[in-house]
C-alpha cells in the first residue's frame, strides 16, 4: 500500500506540475492570476476528442493539433482581451475578473459544442498495467510522468538558455525596464500565453486520457495548479514543480488512514498554512 | 449641445422600445387565449454542468408531456412551464426556486435530487405552493403540499437483496459518493440487509465530483486483504462512475460490481457490459418510442419522472378546479394528488401513498449488447 501511495502521489504531482508550469509562466510575465488557464486545458482535451474521436484522425496528428489549438486559444485570449486591458493600465483585479469571465464563457461553450455528458478517450480494456514493488501503474500514468519530466526540462531550458527565456525573465523582473532595453514585451507576452496554454492543453489531453473529459474539468485542474503555484512560489518554475509534489504527497498520504472526502480539505488546508506562514511560497521571492 | 441631443435621442428610443414591448406583451395575452387563466409550473434542474445532459432530457420529457396534454384539449387552464438552471447545486437551487416563487409567481414547482428537494420543500411550503420532488430522500415529501416521485430506497434495497440472494452473494462492499441521495440509499440498504444473511463488509465514501480515485482504489485493495466482498455495490453517477470504474480496471480489481440507479447515467455502456443492477421503475415502450421519435435519442434517467410529474400536476389541477374562472387552491390540488390511484404514466401504473410518495416498482436489469435489459421484477 505504501508503494502504491507513493506511485499515486508521483502521478498526481506530475499532472499538477504540468498545469502549474503554464500557469506560472503566464503569471511571471503578466503578474496576475489567469483563471482562464484551466479552460485552456479543457480546450486541449476537447480538441483532441474532436480530431481523434469525431474525425477519426490518428493520435499522431490529433495530439499536436489539440496542443496547437489550446496554444492558439491562449495566444488569442491575450491579443483580444488581456493586451487591450494592459494598454488601458487595468489593475490586477480587473485582469483577474476578466480572466474569470473568459474562463466561464469558454467553459459554457463546451457543452454547447459537445454536450455536457462525460466522454472517455481511451479503451480501459486495452490499457496495459505494470507492477512495481507491489504497486500498480498503467501506461497512461507512465506517459503522464514522462511528459511532466520532458516538458519541465524543455521549459527550464527555454527560460534559461534562449533569448525568449531571457526576455520572459526580464519582463518578469520589470516590464518597463524590459521595454526600455528594446524588448517587444507585448509580443513576448503573447508567445508566453501560447506556450503556457499549450502546456495546459497537454495537461488536458493527458487528463482526458486518464480520467475522461467533462466540461468542468478545467476548474479542477486550475485549482490544483493555483495551489501548487502558491505553495511553491508564484511565478517560479522550480517552485511550481516543488509545490505540485508537496501538494500531491500531502493529499495522498493525508487520506491514507482517513476517508477520501478529506482530500480537498487537505489541499486547501495546505494552501492556508502557506498563505499564513510563508505567503511567498517555498521558492518565491520575499517582497 | 450635441451631447444633449444624443442623450435625448437614446432616451427616446428606449422609451419607444419599452412601450412597444409592453404593447406586444399585451397583444400576446389577448390572442386566442383571453378566456383562460394561466397555471404556472416552475422546474429547477441542471441544464448545464456535469449533469446538464440529465436536466436536458428531463426538460425535453416535460415539454413532450405538455404537448401531449395540450393536444388532448379540454383544459380549464393554460399551462406555462418555466425552467431554471441550478446545476444540481443546492446553493443555486435556493436562488432558482426563490426566483420561480417570488418573481415568476409559479403555482407549482418541480425539483430534482434530495439536496435541492429539501430546500425546495421548505420554500414551497412557506409560499404555500405545490412542490413535486424527483429525489431519493423521503424527507422531500414532508408536509401536506410536498410530493415525491421516485422508486423508494426501501424498494430498491428489497429488490437488490432478492437479487443478491438469488446469486448467492453474501458479502457486499459499498462504494459511494457523499451525494445525499446515495447516502440515503446506502443507509437504507445497510438497514434493510439486517437478518437477510447478507453482510455489508465495507463502505468507502468519496467526495462527489472526485476525479482522482487512485488512492481510493489502493485502500479498496488493502481492505480486500482482510474482508473481501463478493461484490461491490456502487452508488455514484456519471462521470465519477466511469472514472472510478476505469481506475478499478487499471488497478486490476477483479471483484464484480453492481449498482442501484447508477449505470443508466453513463454513455460508456461498454464499461458495464454483462453487469446486472437494480433500476428504478422503467419507462413504458410507448414513452420510449415517443421520446426517441421526437428527439432522435434515448432518454436519460429521471426524464420519465419529469414527464409523469407534469401530467399528475395538470391532472390534479384540472380535477380540483370548480370552474375555469378560478384557479384551485394549493390544498385542493394536494387533495387531488393524494387521491391518485391507477394513474397511467410513463413509469407504468402509479399510485400515491399517504405520505405523498408516488409508488413504483424497482427491477433488476442487465447491460446486454449496450442496452439496459430487464431480467427480473
Amino acid at each position: 500500500m505504501f508503494v502504491q501511495i507513493v506511485i499515486n502521489s508521483i502521478i498526481a504531482g506530475a499532472i499538477y506540475t504540468l498545469i502549474a508550469l503554464g500557469f506560472n509562466l503566464i503569471c511571471k510575465v503578466t503578474r496576475f492570476f489567469n483563471l482562464a488557464h484551466g479552460v485552456y486545458a479543457a480546450v486541449g482535451g476537447y480538441a483532441i476528442f474532436f480530431f481523434y474521436k469525431k474525425l477519426d484522425i490518428g493520435l499522431f496528428l490529433s495530439v499536436p493539433l489539440g496542443v496547437l489549438i489550446a496554444g492558439v486559444t491562449g495566444f488569442l485570449s491575450d491579443k483580444l482581451l488581456f493586451l487591450p486591458l494592459r494598454k488601458r493600465k487595468a489593475t490586477s483585479a480587473i485582469m483577474l475578473v476578466a480572466s474569470l469571465g473568459l474562463f466561464t464563457a469558454l467553459q459554457e461553450a463546451i457543452p454547447i459544442l459537445f454536450n455536457s455528458q462525460y466522454k472517455g478517450l481511451r479503451d480501459p480494456f486495452k490499457t496495459k498495467t505494470y507492477e512495481i514493488l507491489g504497486g500498480v501503474i498503467s501506461e497512461i500514468h507512465i506517459l503522464i510522468i514522462a511528459s511532466a519530466i520532458l516538458i519541465s526540462a524543455i521549459v527550464i531550458l527555454l527560460i534559461n538558455k534562449t533569448a525568449f527565456g531571457k526576455a520572459v525573465k526580464a519582463i518578469g523582473d520589470d516590464e518597463e525596464v524590459a521595454k526600455v532595453i528594446g524588448i517587444d514585451t507585448n509580443r513576448v507576452i503573447g508567445y508566453t500565453f501560447f506556450v503556457g496554454a499549450a502546456i495546459a492543453g497537454v495537461t488536458g489531453i493527458l487528463d482526458g486520457f486518464e480520467t475522461g473529459l467533462m466540461p468542468v474539468m478545467g476548474m479542477y485542474l486550475l485549482l490544483k495548479g493555483v495551489i501548487a503555484s502558491i505553495v511553491g512560489g508564484v511565478g517560479n518554475i522550480y517552485g511550481g514543480i516543488m509545490g505540485s509534489f508537496l501538494l500531491s504527497f500531502a493529499e495522498n498520504f493525508g487520506i491514507w488512514k482517513i476517508s477520501d472526502v478529506w482530500k480537498d480539505s487537505i489541499s486547501f488546508g495546505l494552501l492556508i498554512v502557506f498563505l499564513l506562514f510563508r505567503p511567498r511560497g517555498i521558492l518565491g521571492e520575499s517582497r | 449641445m450635441k451631447q444633449k441631443r444624443n442623450l435625448l435621442a437614446v432616451f427616446s428610443i428606449c422609451i419607444i422600445a419599452l412601450s412597444v414591448s409592453f404593447l406586444l406583451s399585451g397583444c400576446e395575452k389577448k390572442t386566442g387565449t383571453e378566456e383562460k387563466l394561466t397555471f404556472k409550473i416552475g422546474e429547477t434542474l441542471p441544464l448545464t454542468g456535469k449533469l446538464g445532459f440529465m436536466g436536458e432530457s428531463m426538460k425535453e420529457a416535460l415539454l413532450m408531456a405538455k404537448e401531449e396534454v395540450e393536444k388532448q384539449g379540454g383544459l380549464k387552464f393554460n399551462y406555462e412551464v418555466i425552467f431554471e438552471d441550478d446545476q444540481l447545486d443546492p446553493k443555486l437551487t435556493a436562488n432558482t426556486v426563490n426566483k420561480l416563487i417570488n418573481i415568476d409567481k409559479v403555482d407549482a414547482v418541480i425539483s430534482l435530487d434530495s439536496g435541492g428537494g429539501n430546500i425546495t420543500s421548505e420554500l414551497a411550503s412557506a409560499a404555500n405552493i405545490i412542490h413535486f420532488g424527483i429525489a431519493v430522500s423521503p424527507t422531500v415529501a414532508d408536509g401536506k403540499t410536498n410530493f415525491l416521485h421516485w422508486t423508494t430506497p426501501r424498494e430498491h434495497s428489497r429488490v437488490m437483496i432478492d437479487a443478491l440472494n438469488k446469486r448467492g452473494l453474501k458479502k457486499v462492499g459499498i462504494l459511494r459518493s457523499n451525494y445525499e441521495d446515495f447516502e440515503v440509499q446506502g443507509n437504507d440498504f445497510r438497514d434493510a440487509v439486517k437478518g437477510t444473511g447478507i453482510e455489508v463488509v465495507s463502505e468507502q465514501v468519496f467526495e462527489l465530483g472526485e476525479k482522482d480515485f487512485r488512492s481510493f482504489i489502493a485502500k479498496m485493495k488493502e481492505n480486500e486483504k482482510n474482508n473481501k466482498p463478493d461484490i461491490y455495490l456502487v452508488l455514484e453517477m456519471s462521470p465519477g462512475l466511469e472514472i472510478m470504474t476505469k481506475a478499478m480496471m487499471d488497478a486490476k480489481i477483479k471483484t464484480d460490481m453492481t449498482s442501484m440507479m447508477s449505470f443508466e447515467t453513463t454513455e460508456e455502456v461498454n464499461l458495464f457490459e454483462g453487469k446486472w443492477y437494480v433500476s428504478p421503475a422503467d419507462a413504458t415502450q410507448e414513452f420510449t418510442t415517443n421520446y426517441n421519435n421526437k428527439y432522435k435519442k434515448n432518454w436519460v434517467i429521471c426524464a420519465p419522472n419529469a414527464y409523469d410529474v407534469y401530467k399528475m400536476i395538470v391532472f390534479a389541477v384540472e380535477h380540483a378546479a370548480k370552474s375555469p374562472s378560478e384557479k384551485p387552491t394549493t390544498q385542493q390540488i394536494a387533495a387531488e394528488l393524494f387521491k391518485i390511484k391507477d394513474f397511467n404514466a410513463s413509469l407504468g401504473t402509479l399510485w400515491m401513498d399517504d405520505k405523498g410518495m408516488v409508488q413504483s416498482k424497482a427491477q433488476v436489469k442487465i447491460v446486454k449488447d449496450g442496452k439496459f435489459v430487464p431480467i427480473e421484477g
